[in-house]
């Protein structure tokens, strides 16, 4: 299974600039992503935009949504096994800042009753998604080492850490679990031919005030839109709060807004349409990135490379030979 | 050696909703909160992969007969941020490791916390997975 | 632009494989016995073997010329390049940090310094599980990489230079040198190749 790579040219676009100082780490708290976002006057880069830049931990999450269903309640069953929203445990004498803490409701904020509105077909589907995990066709592609999607990657997961980096015309995003990168620019150019899907959508940025709006489209249909956390065993689509199993076509079209809303905090919402799927466009808020300690780092986290089990599993393929 | 295939998901702890057949991230599918272990044992070899470093180690029980043990533990960044590398644990470290042995019984346990030789103890469990070490496992 | 993915060394065309004057100084890599006799098995399987066909991180140098371009960010304490190939991820660390502590990186861990206009790389903490290339050059998890970047010609070229060091399979440390074009597209971006979601693609499912 040889690949051919008939050569393009090895190339490179180099993007030479100078950036703006890390902001002074405040220590106030913010607010826990209820509500109207908290005006705050946010360092600037040396071109005057809001500046973002630095190491982040997963911040609070919580519930992704209210189930549909009964709330589940399998022989396995025990609370605390229960959506983790708690990813990064703070090791004992850490200088970790403790992270604010999500109020005990649903990051969906738009519909108000918190469920992530599917149309009827697309409930059954994911339904069946659940419940045949097993087969490499629904496993979720996270678990296969795909790219998260959108706004997934932006969910707390377990060893994933990010750095924001801002340079003239650009904001670039990196993301520690499975090595991501998204290049966000700023200056207003359309996006790519719809003939072009990304696993990872089509970014284009503008500044809002303080707020990074960023358009997102062009993806393609082999992500989840969301789901974090774990939902319990055994647990049928209607009954789990994590947000998994929630598929999408390529109508995707998410729009973002990163918020600095304190000197550790940065509050994410993210709408999410795709009216092949869904009812109506619905909306996710919550303080997603809370600032790392100084000599935080991100390390490389090769996910496929140490997948060997689950391929072998899945497919009977042994990449570890 | 393992026996049986388990499977390790990748990145975001997911409990797989789906039969027995599949095995989890989750720590409840694979190993018993309910059979801790403590082992004394050498270290053969590890592996620093996503999504969990294996350490694997050789114990010698009362008899005398040594087994090959496979000890599951965080991933590579977390071990990292904790203060443990590749160096800290080279073949033939002795090594003490408290954690929980998997449900089949089978010479495989999921590590909260290992000792080396020099008394240091390092929490080396994983995160996400519901484990019995793991700390505010409800939604806050 | 060069054949040097394809083979570092000198070579003639095959099907499917561009023929190349070579990238390495002195032609020849320098490896001992034991090595080259492995080196001259992984090419006779080199289907089966090679890595990246796997969809695995191509690792360092090696990334630098596959044949899908790159994108670098710099600021004063990073230079970030990102690959379209595989999104792979290099975050050079230009703050004066220390390399993190030691452990088996697919693409290394990367400290930079500037020489003049030179930007130094060192590239440690390898794991021994990448090829240099698709003709079998190899390496162990003593690897030892240091880059040097150098902008030319109004920057419209750079420079690229990697010396090779690894004491477990070279009898001494050896050098690439290949020039980098600067891409001259209005409003280029990096797009995907998303080489793991072609490998579940590809592969027939058991369950």
């Amino acid at each position: 299974m040889t690949q051919r790579f008939f050569g393009t040219l090895a190339a490179v676009t180099a993007l030479v600039i100078t950036t703006g100082q890390i902001p002074a780490a405040g220590q106030s708290r913010g607010g826990n992503g209820e509500g109207a976002t908290p005006s705050f006057e946010p360092p600037r880069t040396p071109w005057g935009d809001p500046d973002l830049q630095g190491h982040w931990l997963p911040g609070g999450g919580g519930m992704m949504e209210t189930p549909a269903g009964e709330p589940w309640k399998g022989p396995a069953f025990r609370p605390t096994d229960a959506a983790f929203s708690n990813f990064f445990p703070p090791e004992p004498g850490s200088a970790a800042p403790a992270r604010p803490r999500t109020p005990p409701r649903p990051m969906v904020v738009d519909p108000p009753d918190g469920r992530i509105p599917m149309q009827p077909w697309a409930m059954e589907k994911r339904t069946e998604i659940m419940a045949k995990q097993d087969r490499v066709e629904h496993l979720d592609p996270r678990v296969r080492c795909l790219q998260s999607g959108l706004p997934r990657a932006n969910l707390p997961v377990g060893y994933n850490t990010y750095q924001f980096l801002q340079i003239p015309g650009y904001v670039v995003l990196l993301y520690e679990w499975n090595h991501m990168y998204r290049y966000i620019p700023l200056d207003g150019r359309p996006h790519v031919s719809p003939n072009i899907r990304l696993p990872m959508g089509d970014s284009r940025g503008r500044w809002e005030g303080n707020t990074l709006v960023v358009d997102v489209t062009n993806f393609t249909d082999r992500t989840w839109a969301v789901g974090h956390g774990a939902p319990p065993e055994g647990a049928p689509a209607s009954a789990i709060s994590t947000g998994h199993g929630v598929f999408h076509t390529e109508a995707l079209h998410v729009v973002e807004r990163f918020t600095l809303i304190d000197a550790n905090t940065v509050r994410y919402e993210a709408t999410i349409e795709d009216p092949k799927v869904f009812t109506q466009p619905w909306k996710i808020q919550f303080n997603a990135f809370t600032r790392a300690p100084a000599d935080h780092q991100l390390f490389e986290y090769a996910c496929h490379e140490g997948n060997g089990r689950n391929v072998k599993l899945m497919t009977g393929f042994d990449i570890d030979k | 050696m393992r026996t049986r295939i388990l499977v390790s998901t990748i990145g975001a702890a997911l409990l797989l909703g789906s039969g027995s057949l599949l095995a989890h991230h989750a720590f409840s599918a694979e190993f018993d909160a309910n059979r801790p272990v403590n082992l004394r044992g050498t270290v053969t070899k590890t592996e620093w992969i996503n999504p969990h470093s294996w350490i694997h180690v050789d114990v010698k029980d009362a008899s005398g007969k040594v087994s090959s043990w496979a000890i599951e533990c965080g991933a590579p960044n977390s071990l990292l941020r904790r203060g443990l590398n590749k160096m800290s644990i080279p073949a033939g470290t002795q090594l003490v490791i408290e954690g929980y042995q998997a449900k089949d019984g089978s010479t495989t346990a999921n590590a909260r916390d290992i000792t080396l030789p020099d008394g240091q103890k390092f929490f080396v469990g994983s995160s996400g997975t519901g484990a019995p070490y793991e700390k505010d496992k409800d939604n806050k | 632009m060069n054949a040097a993915h394809w083979d570092l060394e000198p070579h003639s065309a095959e099907e499917g494989v561009p023929p190349g004057l070579g990238v390495v100084e002195g032609d020849a890599i320098p490896y001992q016995a034991w090595a080259a006799a492995r080196k001259k098995e992984n090419y006779a399987n080199r289907a089966a073997l090679d890595p990246i066909n796997k969809c695995f991180l191509p690792g360092v140098p090696r990334i630098m010329y596959v044949p899908f371009p790159f994108q670098i960010a710099q600021t004063p304490k990073y230079v970030v390049l990102t690959h379209e190939y595989q999104h792979a991820t290099r975050i050079v660390y230009t703050d004066g940090s220390p390399h993190a502590p030691p452990n088996d990186f697919w693409m290394g861990d990367s400290r930079g310094r500037w020489e003049g206009d030179t930007l130094v790389v060192d590239v440690t903490h390898f794991n021994d599980r990448t090829w240099f290339d698709m003709a079998g050059n190899f390496h162990s998890d003593a690897l030892h990489v240091v880059e040097r970047f150098t902008p030319l010609e109004a920057g419209h070229v750079m420079q690229y230079e990697a010396t090779i060091e690894d004491p477990k399979v070279f009898t001494r440390p050896w050098k690439i040198s290949m020039p980098i074009y600067r891409r001259a597209e209005r409003n280029l971006q990096l797009l995907d190749y998303d080489c793991v979601d072609f490998f579940w693609l590809r592969m027939r499912p058991k369950r």
